[in-house]
């Protein structure tokens, strides 16, 4: 009963004891207690049940003047893999800041701590408004850790990033209040059968309000100008929890409120916004070839990775929208590993500029063993995670609109080029300074925070049917939302209609 | 007619403001005669504390007192308490505050506890000619508090600008009380109500509520009426400052409530009364906001950033729904009460430490005094509505009040909810410069030679007090909520 309430509340007071410690408490027993800490978080939150099946726990918060408010968590198929993403990836986080972080470390832990209650809040809110609270909370820490933490540009980038985010959460803010009103209740899962009903131009504004939010997080080209800088800027750990769980706080939203609140609105919107989504694939991928600046580089691979997401969200067939589920835990899992790999190369090197490097293969032979490994799960080789995803997505999309795919399929080429490359001009060639010869490779501690990403990429890789069995029925039942809520080839996208028409055939056959 | 005895029996509703009258008046005595003047702090808080307990006695009286004069009802009772509150936190601010001469400590205090007293009067007037009495009350005793540092320019400057300003409004808000009396033949809001309900409203009441929406408007920093308040800010002793931001700026609040849910509902203009409102407010919030952004000492950006609160506030009017508009309004001004309360303990401190206000002294706030720089950040977030803090909630029922107020298809509906998204941006401004404090105090390193700050125990205790009650209207919010919707005016 108790098992969601802890998930969340004891990375808080973690957190909080952290910051209240003595400044005369040692710097080894602030990094003991956080690695015990966020160890035991992430063993706890395999006591969640993996099958997917619906957990919930539901306590009265407030009310006044017919609203009311429960403090309510449910975890689920949708959830429950990305909350266990979080913990895990915060045991990594703690793991590699351990060595490294040597400024404030009370305060840089509570940061982390925060950040961990405040995702994995936002992935079990069961309830709106107390989704916009963790929604908001995650912001805090994050501001922190690029400002105080971060490379030269740091300032800049933490502004930037807390105003973006902030813009889109207000108007979402606004969608949600109208929708309380609307309907009379701030629950997920009741909302999910009332919304609907609603008519068409509400559902059309509410169903703006929410995605602005939402695309801004992803994020979804025009709106993603914050996240290079933010990347860049930020310490390993932050871009970690950043593109490892935060921009998927964006994706999770898309598919627990956008499309089952307002399947009319998204399957009015879809068309544009996969041609956005598209674009962001491409458009990532040819930025991201033109950086010279290592994390840039994988920043911009996100943008393009998450086009995959958005494209396989709004797109109304079960493989497509389980491919952009799966690819959203996929991309949580390689790039977080890229950015640790980055990170681990920086500490050593002290450079991120890819010119400056090379050669490292030689004296790191076990980071460059594990920065392949990541690099190519994030180019989408087969037998790694990152395959399953993209060609699911792209398998569906096909049924969909096959102009659209053949765009997005050549993201996944452009995505093996700059990946390769940057493995190239990296670890590969001669080395651009004669004292690379005398680093020092990674390790029990590294490699152990490395082996936590690489043995999930292979699992999925191999053999994805526990996971994908998981998020197929997740998937199947936005498929269902969106079918009943449109009488096939009314108003859905032309490509759908084709694609039911395909169907009929079929079974007429 | 009233007897005599029944007037006596009246005087217990009064109980918490003729207390700090009598307070006032001793103190100012006693600094006369015994020219001690800190050991008048224990008084002073003694006094605020007194009245503070009394008024959440449940004394409340439905009929009107005092002729008609007085109505104290739960909604006074309401702000009584909360100002006896901002007095007890005022005065513990002031304590530490290495400004203000010490000789003058019992003027200082005795005219700050009578201005407390004249914004319980304030509250609970009903009559034109008390509210008049009470305002400028209330308004000759700032004037004084504004100039109290008599050596300092700013200071004597403020005051200057703060009188003729007020007077002006003042002056146009008489105007506007004497065509109403004109219109309805009346003193008595209830009266006036009365006599609106079945006659045609020409220009005359028009013009009439215009002009005292520029009296009110003066008192609680609304555009075009809040050119004093940078100045006024900037200048004041700091502790006057918040009291101006918070006090002041509820008192205004409060008499703007009644006579709006008194006057305005009899008034067939009343859904273009609202919309002149709501501009209004839009406006007050965004010149607040926006010339905020650039200012860099603290007590100035702070000073818009009131502008800019009591804008949202603002909002809260222009949906005359009894059941959502007052206890919206009231709840924000309890959460500004403390958010802002706790700011301008920060100020002081720094001031204390460093000699002057900008933000720039605020640089590496986080290395020389973690508590200040992490209670600061609290204060700034709550100020900026970010969950899950006071602001937050205050914020969040302003919002839900325009949402409703739209959607129940109230008058001018329409444009509620291009408030709702003013509101919206204008958020977003302010957590820009509220900001750019948190980048100063984490972020930037201190310059040499800066001390670290010392906190004494009055406004460490001002600091706390503010702190948890900040968290507390966030995190728990029920008992507030039940408070406040309790303490709403009756509807008419």
């Amino acid at each position: 009963m108790y098992l969601l309430p802890i998930l969340v509340f004891v990375p808080l007071l973690v957190a909080v004891l952290l910051l209240l410690a003595p400044r005369s408490t040692s710097p080894n027993l602030v990094r003991m207690v956080a690695l015990v800490a966020s160890g035991l978080i992430a063993l706890w939150s395999l006591g969640l049940p993996l099958s997917g099946a619906r957990v919930d726990y539901s306590i009265p918060w407030f009310s006044a003047w017919s609203w009311s408010v429960n403090f309510s968590l449910v975890a689920d198929g949708l959830s429950t893999p990305l909350i266990l993403l979080t913990t895990i990836l915060n045991f990594n986080c703690v793991l590699y800041s351990v060595g490294v972080i040597r400024k404030s470390e009370p305060a840089y832990y509570f940061c982390l701590f925060l950040l961990e209650a405040g995702i994995v809040g936002t992935f079990l809110a069961g309830d709106l408004f107390v989704f916009y609270v963790f929604w908001e909370m995650m912001l805090i820490p994050l501001y922190f850790i690029i400002g105080i933490w971060g490379s030269e540009q740091r300032i800049y980038a933490a502004v930037k990033f807390f105003l973006f985010t902030l813009a889109g959460s207000i108007f979402m803010l606004l969608a949600i209040i109208v929708l309380y009103n609307q309907t009379g209740t701030f629950d997920v899962a009741a909302l999910a059968a009332l919304a609907p009903r609603l008519d068409p131009v509400t559902q059309k504004w509410l169903f703006w309000g929410f995605f602005v939010a939402f695309a801004i997080k992803v994020p979804l080209f025009p709106l993603h100008t914050w996240l290079p800088d933010a990347h860049t800027q930020a310490p390993t750990a932050g871009s970690i929890m950043l593109a490892g769980v935060l921009l998927k706080t964006g994706a999770y939203g898309i598919l627990r409120f956008c499309i089952p609140f307002f399947p009319a609105a998204a399957a009015e919107a879809a068309g544009f916004i996969n041609t956005l989504a598209v674009i962001a694939i491409i458009y990532g991928a040819l930025l991201a070839f033109a950086q010279k600046d290592l994390k840039r580089l994988i920043a911009y691979s996100s943008v393009s990775h998450m086009g995959f997401v958005i494209l396989g969200c709004f797109t109304w067939n079960v493989p497509a929208i389980s491919g952009g589920i799966m690819q959203i835990i996929n991309h949580g899992i390689s790039t977080s590993g890229l950015f640790l790999c980055a990170g681990l190369i920086y500490d050593r090197t002290h450079t991120r500029q890819m010119k400056e490097l090379g050669g490292l293969a030689d004296p790191l032979g076990r980071l460059t063993g594990f920065f392949a490994i990541m690099m190519l799960s994030s180019a989408g080789l087969p037998f790694l995670n990152g395959f399953v995803g993209e060609f699911l997505v792209l398998l569906g999309s096909w049924k969909n609109s096959v102009w659209l795919t053949v765009f997005a399929a050549t993201g996944v080429v452009l995505g093996a080029i700059y990946l390769l490359k940057m493995f190239q001009a990296g670890m590969l060639g001669k080395p651009a300074k004669s004292e690379y010869a005398k680093l020092r490779d990674i390790g029990l501690r590294e490699s152990l925070a490395l082996m936590l990403l690489v043995i999930p990429a292979f699992w999925i890789g191999i053999y994805p049917k526990p996971v994908l069995s998981v998020v197929e029925r997740e998937a199947a039942k936005i498929e269902k939302t969106m079918s009943t809520a449109l009488p096939s080839g009314t108003s859905m996208i032309e490509g759908r209609a084709l694609w039911a028409v395909a169907d009929e055939r079929d079974v007429q056959d | 007619m009233v007897g005599a005895s029944e007037l006596w029996q009246q005087m217990r509703y009064l109980m918490p403001e003729g207390l700090l009258l009598c307070a006032g008046l001793v103190i100012l005595l006693f600094d006369l005669v015994v020219k001690k003047g800190r050991s008048l702090y224990p008084l002073a808080m003694l006094a605020t504390a007194g009245a503070a307990a009394l008024a959440l006695l449940p004394l409340e009286s439905s009929e009107p007192l005092f002729f008609g004069m007085i109505q104290s009802d739960a909604f006074a009772r309401y702000f009584k308490v909360f100002s006896a509150l901002a007095g007890f936190l005022v005065v513990l601010m002031s304590m530490d505050y290495k400004p203000l001469p010490a000789r003058f400590v019992g003027e200082y205090l005795g005219i700050l506890v009578l201005a407390l007293a004249a914004i319980m009067l304030l509250a609970e007037s009903t009559n034109l000619l008390m509210i008049f009495l009470s305002l400028e009350f209330l308004s000759l005793s700032s004037y004084i508090l504004v100039g109290f540092l008599r050596n300092d320019k700013k200071s004597k400057e403020a005051s200057l600008k703060y009188f003729l300003f007020g007077a002006m409004c003042t002056a146009v808000m008489l105007y506007g009380f004497a065509l109403l009396y004109g219109a309805s033949g009346s003193l008595d809001l209830p009266a006036i109500k009365a006599a609106f309900a079945n006659r045609q409203n020409t220009p005359l009441t028009c013009l009439a509520m215009l002009f005292i929406l520029a009296g009110f408007g003066f008192k609680v920093a609304m555009v075009p009426f809040h050119a004093w308040v940078p100045d006024a800010y900037e200048g004041a002793p700091t502790p006057i400052t918040a009291f101006l931001s918070v006090g002041s700026k509820a008192g205004g609040f409060a008499v703007l409530l009644r006579v709006f849910f008194t006057v305005f509902p009899g008034l067939d203009y009343h859904p273009y009364w609202l919309a002149v409102v709501g501009v209004l407010a839009v406006f007050t919030m965004t010149v607040g906001n926006v010339i905020a952004c650039s200012q860099d000492n603290l007590k100035r950006l702070l000073g818009y950033s009131s502008i800019a609160q009591a804008g949202y506030v603002l909002l809260g009017f222009v949906v005359m729904d009894g059941r959502f508009t007052q206890p919206a309004v009231m709840i924000y001004l309890l959460a500004y009460l403390f958010m802002n309360l706790g700011a301008f303990v920060v100020v002081i401190v720094i001031a204390n430490t460093t000699g002057q206000e900008e933000i720039d002294d605020l640089a590496g706030l986080s290395e020389r005094s973690p508590l200040l720089a992490w209670s600061m950040f609290i204060f700034l977030l709550s100020l900026a509505g970010v969950p899950p803090l006071g602001g937050w909630i205050g914020k969040y029922y302003i919002f839900a009040t325009l949402v409703k107020g739209y959607l129940e298809g109230l008058s001018g509906g329409n444009l509620m909810l291009w408030f709702a998204v003013a509101l919206a941006v204008n958020s977003v401004i302010a957590a820009y410069y509220y900001f750019r404090i948190v980048k100063a105090m984490f972020f930037e390193h201190a310059r040499e030679r800066m001390a670290r700050p010392v906190v004494g125990g009055p406004l460490l205790t001002a600091l706390y007090v503010s702190l948890i009650l900040t968290f507390a209207v966030g995190l728990w919010p029920q008992p507030f909520l039940n408070w406040v919707s309790r303490m709403a005016l009756p509807l008419l």
